[in-house]
């Protein structure tokens, strides 16, 4: 092989992507492809063997479980997003100016990131479990007449205590996403604003946050992706039912039946199709509202 | 027309004083100018003045009233910064106007205001092009009409030219002095640029490390500085040590080349000084050859025989160095002849333009 070979532009560029994009094919292009053959119908492993059929997906996709699973998770996915990248908005901004304490605060917001989710899985358990902390504190503070009275957080419909364990970790994140960014565009842009009669608020929606949309919008996709496919928190802190899309998967995969695996594929598939119509919608918007902004934000 | 007052203001950072006990009177409608080397408070100033930082003491004064307890947003100011900093996500049309937006004016009815800045700045027909699209003087121009559109009561200009070419900064000086005049805005601005401070300023105060120097009308601070630090940062100008006569004579000094007729000075107080600096500036120095006769006065005051021992050609003007009796003296000749090194000159100091100020800060040598 010649050296100029290796001085073609194009090859360079390959040989720098190769690895990325063989270690995406190989994790994550491939065992998708697997699992959507295996859901429709070619898992010979299992001893099914009715590839191509679309039995296994009509099975999920039109049973009630389901659709109230895929709302749920939806819920549990969009809220804490919507709630993190707020907060962590609020507080980057907030860090962006003169704060006293502000290297601590600094620090100490960031702590929980260094956290594994189950470790804040357990702290919220053993924080807002009807026998945990809090509900202690207020029953020995005549607050509340036993621990059972105070409010279930866990383990409910209601997924607060999923949420919860979500923005203990991702309020950090979003701040520190976005604190890169607007330490990229400075405190001027508001100055600006504010000698042109701005009040503080009015210079954070009409200037600032055009100028930082880049990090909110990908610190709240990466929030939003990994919220509606993670299994594990939903699974230790969500209620029995309904349950979210990767949890009813999960326990598809554990059937006893391995016959009915293919079920847990199309469950699979699913979460995917779903979770990457949500995100495409989202880029899509942000990029239309960007180009009307003369592809700038 | 608004004057601005500021009273014994002082600014520290990190117990590192930036601006001490500064007292300045900006009259209503003036074009100010704020003349100092890096780091020696201006910007801080500017922006004390705009609201975007806080003076740890002293006051701040419109007409009169304290604008300390006043939000930047209220304090009717337009600011333009070194940066431009316009808005990228916004149109010239939207930064333009976006201050009109502030006060509740939607977009159509503030277009007619928006096209009369846009044309004061001559930039009529870009509405909707992004600043991205615009060179950096046009930047700077929308920067200008963005200031300007909501008729501010005074305006801040935070080393305006300074981002831009050379051709680019004349047409820009022209511009601001142009619309400031026709506007009639009380305007501070704030250059580290001797030049650009004596052409756009009708008053100036040049800083040295958060204190003012010196204050007055550009011609006074550049033909007669309080200290030699002032005259060498306003540069181009030779510091001569001299000395009052030992049985003094009105309106003369001894200078290390001979006796010198002086008609004014600025020490202060009853008793002169023995020890003084004469200041005079080197294009105001005339540089003749020592074979052209009725060039000089015919009393030969200030005149002086000396060696040419560099000269250098600059577009128009000729930078000489010339040897008075040992003492080296700076001119600038704007003449069609040029002295080569080596040649015997006529040196004639204009008695109209020499200065004589106290020796204190002297540290030796021409400027």
């Amino acid at each position: 092989m010649s050296r100029n070979f290796f001085r073609d532009r194009r090859v360079v560029i390959f040989l720098g992507l190769a690895p990325a994009v063989g270690t995406l094919l190989f994790l994550f292009v491939g065992p998708l492809l697997v699992a959507l053959v295996q859901s429709l119908g070619h898992a010979p492993i299992y001893r099914v063997h009715r590839f191509p059929t679309l039995e296994f997906h009509r099975q999920v996709l039109f049973s009630t479980r389901f659709r109230i699973a895929a709302v749920v998770t939806l819920y549990y996915a969009l809220v804490p997003t919507f709630l993190a990248t707020l907060l962590g908005v609020a507080l980057a901004v907030t860090f962006s100016r003169r704060v006293r304490g502000k290297r601590f605060l600094s620090f100490f917001f960031r702590l929980p990131l260094v956290v594994p989710y189950l470790v804040g899985a357990a702290m919220v358990v053993a924080l807002f479990a009807n026998g945990g902390l809090i509900a202690r504190l207020l029953y020995a503070a005549g607050l509340i007449e036993s621990t059972g009275q105070f409010p279930r957080i866990l383990f409910s419909a209601g997924g607060w205590g999923i949420m919860l364990v979500y923005l203990f970790k991702q309020v950090p994140f979003t701040f520190i996403i976005v604190t890169a960014v607007l330490s990229g565009v400075g405190p001027e842009y508001e100055e600006a604003a504010r000698t042109l009669g701005a009040s503080r608020m009015q210079a954070f929606r009409f200037v600032l946050l055009p100028r930082i949309m880049p990090g909110v919008v990908t610190s709240s996709l990466l929030v939003f992706a990994f919220n509606f496919q993670s299994y594990e928190i939903p699974y230790l802190l969500g209620a029995t039912f309904p349950a979210t899309l990767p949890v009813e998967a999960l326990r598809r995969f554990n059937v006893p039946d391995l016959t009915r695996r293919p079920e847990a594929m199309a469950y699979v598939v699913a979460i995917t199709v779903i979770s990457g119509i949500v995100l495409f919608a989202y880029l899509r918007l942000y990029r239309r509202w960007e180009r009307s902004r003369g592809g700038v934000g | 027309m608004t004057d601005i007052t500021l009273h014994g203001v002082s600014k520290t950072y990190d117990m590192d004083p930036v601006v001490r006990d500064l007292t300045l009177h900006v009259p209503a409608g003036t074009m100010f100018g704020l003349l100092g080397p890096s780091g020696c408070g201006k910007t801080t100033i500017l922006r004390m003045i705009a609201g975007l930082l806080e003076p740890d003491c002293g006051d701040i004064a419109f007409d009169g009233v304290s604008v300390l307890s006043v939000p930047t947003e209220r304090r009717r100011i337009g600011m333009v910064f070194q940066q431009h900093v316009l808005f990228p996500h916004m149109t010239v049309e939207e930064n333009v106007g976006f201050g009109l937006r502030m006060q509740g004016v939607k977009l159509r009815q503030a277009r007619p205001r928006i096209d009369e800045v846009l044309e004061l700045v001559q930039l009529g027909g870009y509405n909707r092009r992004f600043p991205g699209q615009l060179s950096g003087g046009q930047q700077q121009r929308v920067a200008l009409a963005r200031a300007v559109v909501t008729d501010p009561v005074v305006l801040l200009l935070d080393e305006p030219l300074s981002n831009l070419d050379a051709r680019l900064r004349d047409d820009m000086r022209v511009l601001i002095r142009d619309v400031q005049r026709r506007l009639g805005i009380t305007t501070i601005f704030v250059t580290h640029d001797q030049a650009e401070a004596i052409e756009l300023s009708d008053r100036m105060v040049v800083l040295f490390e958060g204190e003012a120097a010196q204050e007055g009308p550009p011609e006074e601070v550049f033909e007669r500085p309080v200290s030699s630090r002032v005259a060498r940062f306003l540069g181009s100008t030779n510091l001569i040590p001299v000395q009052v006569p030992v049985y003094p004579e009105e309106g003369w000094v001894d200078a290390p080349f001979g006796r010198v007729a002086v008609c004014c000075g600025g020490y202060a107080g009853g008793s002169v000084p023995r020890e003084l600096l004469l200041s005079v500036r080197c294009e105001h120095i005339s540089l003749h050859g020592e074979d052209s006769p009725g060039t000089v006065g015919s009393d030969g005051i200030n005149t002086f025989h000396g060696r040419v021992l560099d000269s250098v050609f600059k577009g128009g003007l000729i930078f000489y160095r010339v040897d008075l009796e040992g003492f080296p003296v700076d001119v600038i000749d704007r003449s069609d002849r040029q002295f080569v090194p080596g040649a015997r000159v006529v040196v004639q100091l204009p008695e109209q333009h020499l200065w004589v100020m106290p020796a204190v800060e002297y540290d030796g040598g021409p400027v």
